[in-house]
């Protein structure tokens, strides 16, 4: 499907086991430039830990993992340069300002004020910025965060659930965000999240994750189409069910 | 993990956790304003309580002769001088079924008759009760000696003129009674010169100082619990630990935001400590603040830093692999308990006199070298107060280093919770 030198994300045979629990259970993925990739999956399936291995928080128990041809785990520093990672239920420090989230993560990464700027511009915030975010909203807190990773404008963008827990408003505000910044930079976004529209909207290409395996994956188009279903969501509910009998 | 760790990464963070500190007013009034405020209360609560509640003294003359009523009159003035409030009652029963009464003088039948004739000693009977004023009682039966052995000395004085008339000599009253006599001991400090107030004073300052290291350790677990623990529960950690930020500037810049916050509080607590004993130093007739000794306050600072660092690079490794703020506390509570038990002992004991392998078993715990510090400055032995602190501060290095070297990111975001 990819050319070697097009493959920004790979991930082959990732295992993940805290103890007797197994997280994943050889997880095989390929991401190219400029893709935005989407992880759905029901609860414990595995997206965050997929995400937590390739944002390099996490050690994969096996398999190896590239980002650019870097290990993101064994070699951190070297990866932080390409990946921005949005947990899914990331929060914010009550007792500082937008700005000044924008000013501590632009100073970690050690990036000029221009990138303040541009933060500032994605999160939408406006004068609100200068607020304290106790008093944000939801919605508005996830604007800044998702302005805190996107900021530095990474080449690869890793978001885990981005819009969970937003009103409509708030989800097509964060939707609309990543979708522009897709378009201006180029960049390669894995999103998970449970919202089949909010997929089918983003998303070039998707995989449908379950009990710790990708057991399907294409176009939203194409899975539509390959399981003989009316929409995404009925095409996963198909996909689980094939894969249940024949492997259970 | 390499060894090298980025500084200005570290500065920024830092920022980020004082800036978040100074915003929290309501941990700069529980842990700058409030200190002081409660201690200053404390002492200034327990002293008007003492006002208005003074011991009761009863006083019971069961004899009618002339030496024991000028005993009653004496002991009932000087106490009520005193500021004892004394009821002279007609007998012990009645005294003793009355709680009120704190203790009780007697002065029983027969005692102008013994206390007057040559072969024969009159005797004074004192009753105290058990209490929790256990303290004010001994104060109290003191004072009480006190004006007995000032009678007893008027009689014994008579008794020797009379004595000296019949015999028809020229005496000294003093040189019959009491021969051999104590000066008035002198002071001299560790050089071995007349020591001045403060060289008197410098040693309970710093056993004070000693104690107050135990308000320290407490809060500096607190905070470090509530930096990493709590940034981990309130969902802001994971970004941080998937930045360049990485593990170990976040964890030294705890740290040291831990210690700056600690060293503040434990110095607040330590001004309401001496506002408190100068409070109570005030209401016994004394006076504590004229002998302040900067450099020893200077030292206390920085081994209380570090004696923060320490105490938190031997939590961490426990802290960061706890679920909850609530077991993080738990954990840490072992180590602080530690501390305690050192600055307790160092309250007492002496550390810089004891022998030699007594104090190389103890200098394994870095709480050691704190005490030393201090002690070994009131003893003007400076180059065990460097060599004290530079092993403070290695230890304080090493155990911060250490600490963070057996945590990943993996371990101090997930510690034990996993989410699929």
């Amino acid at each position: 499907m990819f050319l070697l030198g097009d493959i920004t994300v790979s991930a082959e045979s990732v295992y993940k086991e805290y103890g007797s629990i197994v997280a994943l259970r050889g997880v095989t993925l390929k991401v190219g430039p400029g893709e935005i990739y989407g992880l759905v999956g029901p609860n414990g399936s595995g997206k965050t830990t997929l995400l937590r291995i390739l944002a390099g928080i996490v050690k994969p128990t096996r398999g190896v993992v590239k980002i650019y041809g870097y290990d993101p785990y064994r070699e951190f520093e070297e990866t932080r340069k390409y990946i921005g990672y949005l947990p899914e239920d990331a929060n914010t420090y009550d007792l500082l300002s937008g700005y000044e989230h924008l000013k501590l993560y632009a100073k970690i990464y050690g990036l000029s004020r221009d990138a303040v700027e541009y933060g500032a511009e994605l999160s939408q915030l406006g004068e609100r910025l200068r607020d304290h975010a106790s008093t944000y909203s939801r919605g508005m807190k996830r604007r800044l965060l998702l302005a805190l990773v996107l900021m530095r404008r990474p080449m690869i963008a890793l978001l885990d659930e981005p819009t969970s827990g937003l009103d409509v408003y708030a989800s097509v505000a964060v939707r609309n965000t990543i979708r522009k910044y897709t378009q201006e930079t180029g960049a390669t976004v894995i999103v998970s999240s449970h919202n089949m529209l909010e997929i089918e909207y983003l998303c070039t290409r998707v995989g449908l994750i379950y009990k710790g395996v990708i057991v399907d994956e294409g176009s939203p188009r194409e899975l539509v189409v390959k399981h003989g279903a009316s929409n995404l969501e009925e095409a996963f509910v198909k996909a689980i069910g094939e894969y249940s009998s024949e492997y259970q | 993990m390499s060894i090298a760790v980025n500084t200005s990464r570290i500065i920024v963070f830092l920022w980020k956790e004082l800036r978040e500190y100074t915003r929290d007013k309501k941990a700069i009034i529980s842990t700058v304003i409030l200190p002081p405020l409660a201690l200053i209360a404390i002492g200034l609560v327990t002293v008007l309580l003492a006002i208005q509640k003074p011991l009761v003294i009863s006083l019971i003359n069961e004899d009618r002769g002339d030496v024991a009523l000028q005993l009653s009159t004496m002991l009932a003035s000087e106490l009520t001088k005193a500021g004892y409030k004394v009821l002279e009652l007609g007998n012990l029963t009645e005294a003793r079924l009355n709680p009120q009464i704190d203790l009780i003088v007697i002065i029983p039948q027969g005692f102008t008759d013994n206390a007057t004739s040559w072969d024969r000693v009159a005797h004074v009977r004192i009753y105290k009760r058990t209490g929790i004023s256990g303290e004010q009682i001994d104060m109290a039966e003191n004072r009480v000696r006190g004006v007995l052995a000032a009678f007893s000395s008027l009689i014994s004085a008579q008794k020797i003129s009379e004595l000296a008339k019949m015999a028809n000599i020229t005496i000294n009253i003093d040189a019959v009674r009491n021969p051999i006599q104590v000066e008035v001991p002198v002071y001299v400090s560790v050089h071995g010169e007349p020591a001045k107030v403060e060289d008197v004073w410098r040693p309970f300052i710093a056993r004070l100082l000693i104690l107050s290291f135990s308000f320290i350790v407490t809060p500096a677990a607190t905070y470090v619990i509530d930096g990493i623990v709590g940034e981990r529960e309130r969902k802001t950690m994971e970004m941080l630990i998937a930045s360049p930020l990485g593990v170990r500037e976040f964890i030294v810049a705890k740290t040291i935001a831990a210690s700056i916050v600690g060293l503040i509080s434990a110095l607040s607590d330590l001004l309401g400590l001496y506002l408190y004993t100068t409070t109570l130093a005030y209401m016994i007739g004394s006076f504590i603040l004229g002998v302040i000794d900067p450099g020893l306050i200077f030292l206390h600072a920085t081994v209380s830093f570090l004696t923060i660092i320490a105490t938190i690079s031997l939590s961490l490794p426990f802290i960061s692999r706890t679920r909850g703020i609530k077991s993080a506390s738990s954990v840490a509570s072992i180590i602080t308990t530690l501390g305690l038990a050192f600055y307790i002992a160092g309250w007492v004991v002496d550390f810089y006199k004891l022998p030699i392998t007594t104090r190389i078993a103890l200098l394994l715990v870095p709480y050691t070298h704190s005490i030393m510090a201090i002690q070994a400055y009131v003893y003007s032995d400076y180059t065990l107060v460097a060599l004290c602190t530079l092993v403070l501060l290695i230890l304080s290095i090493l155990l911060v280093y250490a600490s963070t070297k057996i945590l990943d990111r993996e371990k101090v975001l997930l510690a034990q919770t996993y989410y699929t």
